[in-house]
């Protein structure tokens, strides 16, 4: 289980984000967190992910504190994946960073072979999330949070992400916690919507 | 990487067809070839030329520029092209040993800057400050002649005050890197600082480092001239370009125009070279221009 208990989160010297916060994410289930910008979705997913640490309280995945040096098993998908990918480096490299990505994966995500040797600027957004998604696709990833992982892309490309995401975490457990504004695509993947956010 | 890769159906050997399709990698090495070429030739030349030219010989004096002596001769008779050779292999080389040496000074204070913390940034930004706030020529003059001139002053002198641009530079890459998405999310994936540095930092450092480095020689070769034109420089009795623009100052208004105006340009297209093989390198290693 994600779980988190408590959490206090403030920037630098501002207010208050986050005061007493709780979420739990078991393995298998696909959590939507819907609501406005911001409330502190995106500060919440990074503190679940490891990104941010928390003023106070704790963030556990499975009973353990989240690692700070090895693999950490909440992993987060970025509304933006050309900022989460390195200019320098080809597409080959960056999709193989975390685990040996199995060229199945690469099929189902309809990613062409050739586009491993290129780099991310010649990639489109959707093609890019794509890859984005196959890098965390590994087996040390226990959990994932989508913090408005489809938000910028088309219809038929949010269709398929959502689709092999969804079958993967199904087949192999992992939690999900799907942020997004858009109520109506959480209702469809959902399998239980935390509205503390949204109203 | 290439252009083979993306398109199997078109045959490798089909140059003219890569240079249609826009690469502009193939000129930029081709051009910053030549340009190394031209420098290997001019060193070679400065190592192997002849000294007779640089003897006095009051029978060829004050020669202006013919087939023969294609750069005239000077108020001593000495062969001007093997002057301005000799000089301006003399002035790269030590332009070259200063820029190196001040490019060093500014990787490892911007690493510093960057990774150890806000007492050190402090320190070394108020250095960069410093030095950048004195005027340039005043602070090569000063150092230079604590020195004792001469080469190594020079070397010293144009060391310490160039290096505060690039590491500046290389400071803001870093620490900009240390903050961006890709970076904290290899840390997520469980990679250690080391594999991070290699595999995130050093693809975007090193062609800033590289780039800053040939964009420094042009300044140091400039400043070195300007140093020993004003002597405070190199000493007289071995040509540099600096002397030989210094000599010829005296010798301008009597009609003797091609002792200062051809060292000169000579000096300034070394100089502009140095500054396309910089935009060359550029090119090259920049994703987004070496693919398009």
């Amino acid at each position: 289980m994600l779980h988190a208990e408590s959490l206090f989160f403030h920037y630098d010297q501002g207010p208050w984000i986050l005061e007493d916060t709780g979420i739990s994410i078991l393995p298998g289930e696909i959590v939507g967190l819907p609501g406005p910008s911001g409330q502190g979705k995106s500060t919440l997913a990074r503190l679940l992910c490891g990104y941010l640490h928390p003023i106070k309280g704790q963030v556990s995945a499975d009973d353990k504190p989240l690692p700070k040096k090895s693999y950490c098993p909440a992993q987060l998908l970025f509304q933006h994946p050309e900022l989460a990918m390195n200019p320098r480096r080809k597409i080959s490299q960056t999709i193989n960073e975390g685990h040996a990505c199995s060229p199945d994966t690469l099929r189902l995500l309809g990613i062409h072979p050739l586009w491993l040797q290129r780099y991310p600027h010649e990639l489109s957004g959707g093609e890019l999330q794509r890859i984005a998604l196959a890098r965390v696709m590994g087996e040390r990833t226990r959990y994932i949070v989508a913090d408005e992982m489809t938000a910028m892309l088309d219809a038929n490309t949010q269709a398929l992400i959502w689709e092999v995401m969804l079958a993967w975490a199904r087949r192999h457990r992992v939690g999900v916690l799907a942020i997004s504004h858009d109520l109506h695509l959480l209702k469809r993947v959902a399998d239980r919507i935390d509205r503390r956010f949204a109203d | 990487m290439n252009t083979q890769e993306m398109n199997p159906a078109q045959p490798f050997f089909n140059l003219s067809a890569r240079w249609q399709s826009g690469d502009k990698r193939q000129p930029a090495c081709l051009s910053a070839g030549c340009i190394a070429l031209f420098f290997l030739l001019l060193f070679a030349a400065g190592y192997f030329m002849n000294d007779t030219g640089l003897a006095v010989d009051f029978l060829n004096k004050k020669i202006a520029p013919s087939l023969h002596y294609p750069f005239g001769t000077d108020w001593l008779g000495r062969d001007m092209l093997v002057r301005t050779v000799k000089g301006l292999c003399r002035s790269l080389g030590i332009g070259l040993l200063a820029a190196f040496c001040s490019s060093i000074i500014s990787i490892a204070l911007g690493i510093m800057a960057a990774t150890l913390g806000r007492k050190v940034d402090l320190v070394v930004s108020t250095l960069v400050n410093l030095v950048m706030a004195t005027p340039h020529l005043v602070l090569l003059i000063l150092i230079s002649f604590a020195c004792g001139g001469g080469a190594t002053g020079v070397i010293i002198a144009v060391t310490v005050s160039h290096w505060p641009n690039l590491t500046r530079i290389i400071r803001a890459e870093i620490l900009q890197l240390r903050e961006s998405d890709f970076v904290l999310l290899s840390q997520r994936f469980g990679k250690t600082p080391v594999w991070i540095a290699r595999h995130h930092m050093l693809p975007h450092v090193l062609p800033q480092f590289v780039i800053g480095l040939i964009l420094m020689f042009p300044h140091a070769i400039l400043h070195e001239a300007g140093l020993t034109f004003l002597g405070f420089g190199l000493a007289p009795h071995q040509p540099s370009i600096g002397i030989l623009l210094a000599e010829s100052m005296r010798h301008l208004s009597t009609g003797y125009w091609w002792l200062a105006i051809l060292p000169g340009i000579s000096l300034v297209f070394t100089v502009k070279l140095f500054d396309i093989l910089g935009n060359n390198f550029r090119t090259i290693l920049e994703p987004r221009t070496s693919q398009e």
